[in-house]
């Protein structure tokens, strides 16, 4: 099972995702960000550079704290994607709402 | 390249091992290989999560440009072209939150059919290795 590396910044906590995202990664996945939505941070950055693959299980994960996020006045973004994930995103029409806006 | 396997929590993710290593043998794009191993994994994943599908039969073959995967699995049946578009437009927060697999698969792929006779059913999923790719945002993903 995967260990993702959460970096702490002021109020913010970035999840960061080096494996692929399967079923069994989208359950880790979520156990980590419940914990850290837990927390009192505002903003929880998901940073998917490092990773090559991310199944609907794992774009689940995501909108439903994203939504979650959201409702308390929070926000959940996608930090970095790869490639990979980038298309992923565009292709199930969440890139615009899930992706950072880089500046 | 055939193969048997029980339909357990980790079938999604060795037969997409499968599937590298046999595209790697017979040189397909990289491309082709992003796009049938999204599409494998979510079909192996719905049949161990919905179908109480005991085995499957993963079929691999490369004939006149086309990557196809034939997965045959003696579970319930379900048409996965039956399943109702995904309205990507809907915002994200009224969005439906199920069928994005499903919507996955038949974005990703050239054709998809499925078929059920004899107890079996049998999904078939074909990229064309020169094929354009998704759309994407980025250069670095490489197309055939």
């Amino acid at each position: 099972m995967p260990t993702f590396t959460h970096l702490n910044s002021g109020d913010s906590c970035e999840i960061v995702v080096d494996s692929r995202i399967d079923g069994e990664t989208a359950n880790k996945l979520e156990v980590d960000l419940l914990a850290v939505i837990r927390t009192s941070v505002k903003t929880i950055y998901i940073n998917l550079a490092e990773c090559s693959f991310i199944c609907s299980a794992g774009i689940r994960v995501l909108l439903q704290y994203h939504r979650k996020m959201k409702m308390d006045h929070r926000s959940l973004l996608v930090s970095r994607a790869s490639a990979e994930v980038d298309t992923i995103l565009e292709l199930t029409g969440f890139r615009e709402s899930l992706l950072e806006k880089q500046l | 390249m055939d193969i048997e396997s029980a339909v357990t929590g980790t079938l999604a993710r060795d037969m997409c091992r499968h599937l590298e290593t046999f595209a790697a043998s017979v040189s397909v794009a990289p491309q082709v290989v992003f796009c049938l191993d999204h599409a494998l994994s979510e079909h192996l994943q719905n049949l161990h999560d919905h179908s109480d599908a005991s085995l499957s039969r993963v079929h691999l073959r490369l004939s006149q440009g086309k990557l196809t995967i034939t997965v045959s699995d003696n579970g319930r049946p379900y048409d996965i072209l039956s399943h109702p578009a995904v309205d990507t437009s809907i915002p994200i927060l009224d969005r439906p939150i199920g069928g994005l697999g499903i919507h996955m698969i038949r974005k990703l792929l050239d054709e998809v059919h499925y078929s059920t006779a004899d107890g079996w059913n049998t999904a078939t999923f074909v990229k064309n290795d020169k094929a354009p790719g998704p759309e994407t945002h980025r250069s670095n993903l490489p197309t055939p």
